[in-house]
């Protein structure tokens, strides 16, 4: 909502009509002779051998699956193979134009693309850039196992190196690119621009625009191209990641410099099957599905189809579709039409085509169709492209024999190093910057207005008297999350923040106001509403190596980037075998007031998934040491807020909010009321009840409970609860979350565990009814309310005597209501 | 305006008196709200009177047997009047006793119906009459009424059908007697009226007589009562009841039996109607209140014990629930146990058990070590049964040898069996009941002469 930009009502009410251009299908017909200026008979050769190279390779794993062996050498391989046998020119196509800064992000049948854009950055390096790759990855573990009893060139050993790599990733060894722990769905290789492929159909489709986002932001060199299947046009996130690389603010808003479409291309690898379904003619309405490019943005995303079983037409759009990207008018959608001769995995019987179907798309095979092409264009004859085959069948029987070896390719140890998945779920390297060069601000931070105003703040909530200050004159929950924040922006050059609201509008709950001034577009910027795009940009942007705080406004939004958070953000650091790191901060808002899809505490969901730090501080000093933390982690963290306690002032931390930078260490509860009858461990807002709570249990009851803030929930520290729990016997744990399967009942699980010896009553969970969220006024039947810590203690732990329970905590109750399912 | 109390107790019966009584005495404010007598089923139409009955008539079988002993009386008779008149004065005097231990106790009892209300933040809402009562917690001892089947022609209870109440009413003794239902209610008074003369025929749809108890001793009591002149019809489903003729299905075939009068005694329901219970939302298990071994309901501060529950429905374990509801609520964690209640059946012999009976054992596949012996076996008995039988049978735990259960057919037992309540209770091995001094000579020996026999 920019006020640069004026909606005028004349001209927006006009009649008229939206006109589009036509786009183009496989218009390329060029033959071999015709390109011989433009590809020397070697170039074209290569084209043919890095076809060879997918054919085989994918061949090698279906015979693998299918019968045990490959050329002689038997092997069990379990894991999955998702094969494009059939779609190899496509691949070759995509990649032969390519730089090693170009990076590519795909999808589930991606071993083609990575053998692809490997064999072409491993043509475009140099000898010495190639060894020093192989060299320092891993400390050259691969490297030398490709490098014995080898004589050949460093491109060849390069070769040798990527097929090995990748295969051995595929059979889940240690010696992988990603040390087995990526396998074949999800093999990678950064240093060549091979990045992440994924598993959930059209999860590169945001993540990669991510990347491309980095590459502007950072002024990197090089294009994203999002390798996604026909079928995925039809995921939300592939929707998202396209709105969001398309934003006009890119074009219209953005500083000078920074002006101009994202370098992103998406490219379609139609193979005419998602699973079981026909995309033309039975589970798409497209017929092509470069047409949606029509309904993106007036550049229609230059799309077009383009036949990709000729390897040269793949090249000749890429070629004139990189120039696009380079003139800044980018993204662009490229759908590279092909065919897959094997099922979707070795186990599927094609039962939904027909033989006929298939054999007519065998009999125009891209590489046996090219080969004649060669031949008969007298590049080279039919002997030495036979010779090439059998050389890189022999290159593979070797290869093979070496990645099954299990003394030179041998699998995570777990029994000798049981922690070593375990230590690669988080990368925990505090790092204060994530590049090293000036930060783009707009003006000094002490020029900054907010900045300015927080200096007349009152960095504790109480007087010398114990009185409260105004709540404007008190320096509040958001100010503490603010000054984080800013800090960083003016600390490290690749941090950005983007999200619904958080350029002009101040952010959600006014945490940016002041933001807007101090930097530039590029730094700070709307999103569309689309959360799976906000989450899935971050991931890509970090993974490139970028930090970013996504925002995704109210908690109940999680379920709008799901796969994001599930399934993305939490897995690739280890996914990768620690290659790729992760810094998101990914800010998420618990609601009160607005009913059933805006009041919902889901920081449970986000603690069931390995992987996530999950935070939730509800005090000024702990939300700023917090995000500082955050901030200067490398892992992704689930920063929650609560809306309750956005204008809290801080009524712990003796002497305030300190102005200078601090952390607190993610992990560590805090006693915030010293107590010695009854421990309360609270999750997020609730804290404040369970303080009133321990209020009334004093004055009334003459209990002394003593509260303990969680503060953060992965990962937890269980030790200061546990002395507390040594000390009173009784515990009760709150939070605001609905009670079933929440986080409150691990925490009471873990404690039932850790300290029985010591417990006089069962740890009582005080959580929020298993309801839908009812209207504000009615809350108080759903959310913990001070007088249910009460009510609970009566009930389960010790009676207090002549009380009167509000909260029904009976056991009877309790049993009735699971068996009901409410 | 309410008057506010700590605890207050719906059912003055051997629950609600009970834990009036104790709560009082913790320092608890009580009221008690009572409709009918304080004492409930069990003094007024239950336990006290039908064993004031039965004594009379054990008085009368005893004179007449005297001569066993050598002693002689001569022209016995009795007269049921009186019997019944005795029977009053003995409930009036401990109805009396009780109302005395409320005041004691300071527990203000109200002698009127008693309505809940509702709950609210301040407390739970209940009337007693016109009396607003306000009360931080509620125990609710309802007890429970006989259960009349919907048996055609069986209707209500009238001059000709009785159940447990009517029948302690009776003006002149029946010439005959058919009891549906071979329970304990249904012994007891068949053991009575067979005393005084009264033909009685006892039907029973179920194979044998006092199920649950120990198999083998109801065989024995019922061929014992069989040879005293009672008829017994088992496997028998009463299917009509016309006036006075009461006609059942026996192996398929249509018999029937008449009687001047027709006890039904087929079992209890609980009260659970009438009193506003509705207003709580409290739940309802089979037709009673549910409670958890704290005997807590779903309801915060809402409590239940006693027949009302629809269990046990025995005095004692009424009272134990009363007790254990004032324990929790003056912060003592108690919590109700069922294993080791004790059932005692006052026909002459007495037949008493407590724990596990060999069929439950088997049921629950737990594995068990059982001696028996004939109570011959000890002298104090033989000096005092002249031509009397009996049996003792003991369960232990075959790895541990921990007492599950102790049957006596036999008199006194009903005296005897708490010792082995609490040999259970206190979860005691053969080794340690071993070393237990019983008192000589008392027919009490005969379980440790028992436990011996392991």
């Amino acid at each position: 909502m920019p006020k640069v930009q004026f909606i005028d009502p004349g001209v927006a009410r006009k009649s008229g009509e939206i006109k589009f251009k036509p786009i183009p299908v496989n218009q390329y017909s060029k033959s071999i002779q015709e390109e011989k200026n433009n590809f020397s008979n070697d170039d074209l050769i290569r084209i043919y051998h890095d076809m060879v190279v997918i054919r085989e390779f994918e061949t090698m794993l279906n015979l693998i699956k299918t019968t045990g062996e490959y050329s002689g050498v038997p092997y069990d391989h379990p894991g999955p193979a998702h094969l494009s046998i059939g779609q190899e020119a496509s691949a070759v196509g995509m990649a032969y134009t390519l730089t090693v800064e170009d990076f590519i992000f795909g999808s589930h049948r991606s071993h083609g693309e990575i053998l692809a854009k490997g064999l072409s950055s491993i043509q475009k390096l140099d000898d010495v850039d190639l060894m020093k790759i192989m060299e320092t990855f891993f400390d050259g573990t691969i490297l030398k196992i490709v490098q014995k009893d080898f004589k050949g060139s460093v491109k060849d050993l390069g070769r040798r190196f990527l097929i090995y790599g990748t295969l051995a990733e595929i059979f889940a060894r240690e010696t992988g690119f990603n040390k087995g722990l990526g396998g074949s769905m999800h093999a990678f290789f950064t240093p060549f621009g091979v990045y992440p492929n994924n598993a959930i159909v059209g999860g590169s489709g945001d993540i990669a625009v991510g990347a491309a986002l980095y590459k502007k932001v950072n002024r990197k060199k090089g294009v994203v191209v999002a390798n996604i299947g026909d079928a995925s046009m039809a995921c939300g996130p592939v929707w998202e990641g396209i709105s969001f690389a398309t934003m006009d603010q890119f074009t219209q808003l953005w500083d000078d410099g920074m002006k101009g479409g994202l370098p992103v291309i998406f490219n379609v690898m139609n193979n005419q099957y998602g699973m079981g379904g026909q995309t033309a003619g039975e589970t798409m309405g497209y017929g092509m599905a470069a047409r949606i490019g029509a309904g993106v943005n007036p550049d229609q995303m230059h799309a077009e189809r383009v036949d990709g079983y000729n390897p040269l037409a793949v090249i000749d759009a890429y070629k004139r579709k990189l120039k696009i990207i380079a003139d800044k008018k980018g993204p662009v959608l490229l759908e590279v039409l092909t065919y897959r001769f094997s099922g979707h995995s070795p186990s599927d019987a094609s039962s939904y085509r027909s033989k006929e179907e298939v054999e007519a798309w065998q009999n125009q095979d891209c590489i046996h169709t090219y080969a004649k092409n060669l031949v008969e264009a007298g590049v080279t004859d039919q002997l030495k492209l036979d010779g090439i085959w059998q050389e890189i069948k022999a290159l593979m029987v070797d290869l093979l024999k070496v990645s099954i070896d299990d003394v030179v390719s041998p699998r995570m140890d777990i029994r000798k190093r049981p922690e070593q998945i375990g230590e690669m779920i988080f990368s925990n390297t505090p790092t204060e910057t994530m590049e090293e060069r000036p930060v783009e601000v707009n003006h000094a931070m002490a020029e900054n207005a907010r900045v300015i105003q927080l200096a007349k703040k009152e960095r504790f909530a109480y007087d010398a008297e114990g009185k409260p200050f105004s709540k404007m004159k008190q320096y509040q929950l958001r100010d503490g999350i603010f000054e984080a924040i800013i800090d960083r922006f003016y600390k490290d050059p690749t941090l950005i923040a983007y999200g619904e609201e958080n350029r002009d509008w101040g952010g959600a709950f006014a945490v940016y106001r002041g933001l807007t001034e101090a930097l530039p577009y590029h730094r700070l910027f709307n999103s569309p509403i689309s959360e799976a795009s906000i989450v899935g940009t971050s991931i890509g942007y970090a993974m490139c190596g970028g930090r970013v705080i996504p925002e995704i406004m109210y908690c109940d939004f999680l379920g709008r980037c799901g796969d994001e958070v599930f399934n993305q953000l939490p897995k690739w650091q280890a996914m990768s075998g620690n290659v790729l790191k992760m810094p998101v901060v990914l800010r998420v808002s618990v609601g009160s007031k607005y009913g059933a899809q805006h009041s919902q505490d889901w920081t449970s969901l986000v603690a069931h998934i390995p992987g996530l730090k999950v935070v939730f501080p509800v005090t000024p000093y702990d939300a700023k040491g917090l995000m500082n933390s955050a901030l200067q982690g490398t892992d992704p963290v689930v920063f929650f807020e609560s809306q309750r306690v956005y204008d809290i002032g801080e009524q712990f931390h003796a002497g305030g909010v300190p102005e200078g930078y601090y952390e607190i260490p993610i992990g560590e509860p805090d006693v915030k009321r010293a107590g010695k009858d009854v421990t309360i461990l609270t999750i997020g807002a609730t804290l404040y009840r369970a303080l009133d709570a321990a209020k009334i249990l004093e004055e009334k009851y003459g209990l002394s409970a003593e509260v303990i803030d969680a503060r953060s929930l992965v990962p937890f520290n269980y030790e200061l609860v546990i002395e507390s729990v040594k000390k009173t016997g009784r515990i009760l744990i709150s939070g605001d979350a609905t009670s079933r399967g929440s986080f409150l009942n691990d925490l009471a699980r873990n404690i039932t565990e850790l300290a029985f010896d010591y417990l006089d009553a069962p740890p009582v969970v005080v959580g929020s009814r298993n309801w839908i969220t009812p209207a504000y006024e009615l809350e108080e039947a759903f959310f913990p309310q001070a007088g249910w810590f009460l009510d609970a203690i009566h009930e389960k732990i010790v009676p207090l005597a002549g009380y009167v329970a509000g909260e029904n905590f009976t056991d009877m109750e309790q049993i009735r209501r699971a068996k009901l399912g409410i | 305006m309410s008057k506010n109390y700590d605890l207050a107790i719906i059912g003055g019966g051997p629950a609600g008196y009970v834990a009036a009584e104790r709560a009082g005495h913790k320092g608890l404010k009580v009221v008690l709200i009572e409709k009918g007598e304080l004492g409930g089923v069990c003094l007024n139409e239950g336990c006290i009177p039908t064993k004031t009955l039965l004594y009379s008539a054990k008085l009368y079988d005893n004179a007449i047997g005297a001569e066993k002993y050598g002693v002689q009386a001569r022209e016995v008779t009795f007269d049921f009047g009186k019997m019944m008149a005795r029977k009053e004065k003995v409930v009036k005097k401990l109805v009396g006793g009780v109302g005395l231990k409320m005041k004691e106790h300071h527990v203000e009892v109200r002698r009127k119906e008693a309505y809940i209300k509702g709950r609210s933040a301040a407390g739970i809402s209940i009337t007693a009459g016109e009396e607003e009562i306000l009360a931080a917690n509620l125990l609710i001892c309802t007890g429970s009424e006989a259960f009349v089947p919907p048996i055609p022609g069986l209707g209500s209870p009238n001059e000709t059908i009785l159940t447990n109440r009517e029948i302690l009413q009776l003006k002149e003794l029946p010439s005959s007697l058919v009891v549906i239902g071979g329970g304990v209610i249904g012994m007891e008074f068949a053991s009575f009226f067979n005393s005084l003369g009264t033909k009685v025929t006892i039907v029973e749809m179920l194979d044998e007589i006092l199920t649950g108890m120990d198999s083998e001793m109801s065989v024995m009591m019922r061929q014992m009562y069989a040879k005293k002149g009672i008829t017994f019809h088992l496997s028998a489903k009463v299917v009509e009841v016309n006036g006075t003729e009461v006609i059942f299905e026996k192996e398929g075939k249509k018999e029937s039996v008449t009687g001047d009068k027709i006890l039904v005694s087929v079992g209890r329901k609980p009260v659970t109607k009438g009193f506003g219970l509705e207003n709580l939302g409290v739940e309802l298990d089979r037709g009673g209140i549910k409670v958890d071994e704290r005997m807590k309901t779903n309801v915060p501060n809402v409590f239940a014990a006693g027949d009302v529950t629809g269990f046990s429905l025995l005095a004692h374990t009424a009272s134990r629930e009363g007790e254990v509801v004032v324990n929790n609520l003056t912060g003592r964690n108690d919590r109700m146990r069922y294993n080791a209640i004790p059932g005692v059946v006052y026909t002459n012999p007495e037949f008493s058990g407590v724990g596990l009976t060999e069929e439950k054992a088997k049921e629950q596949n737990i594995a068990y070590k059982c001696v028996k012996l004939p109570m011959a076996y000890v002298g104090r008995f033989i000096a005092e049964n002249e031509g009397g039988s009996g049996v003792c049978k003991v369960l232990v735990g075959e790895k541990y040898g921990e007492v599950l259960g102790v049957h006596m057919l036999g008199n006194p037992s009903s005296e005897m069996i708490y010792g082995a309540c609490m040999a259970i209770e206190m979860e005691m091995t053969l080794k340690e009941m071993e070393e237990v001094v019983f008192p000589h000579p008392t027919v009490s020996e005969i379980f440790k002469e028992t436990i011996f026999g392991f």
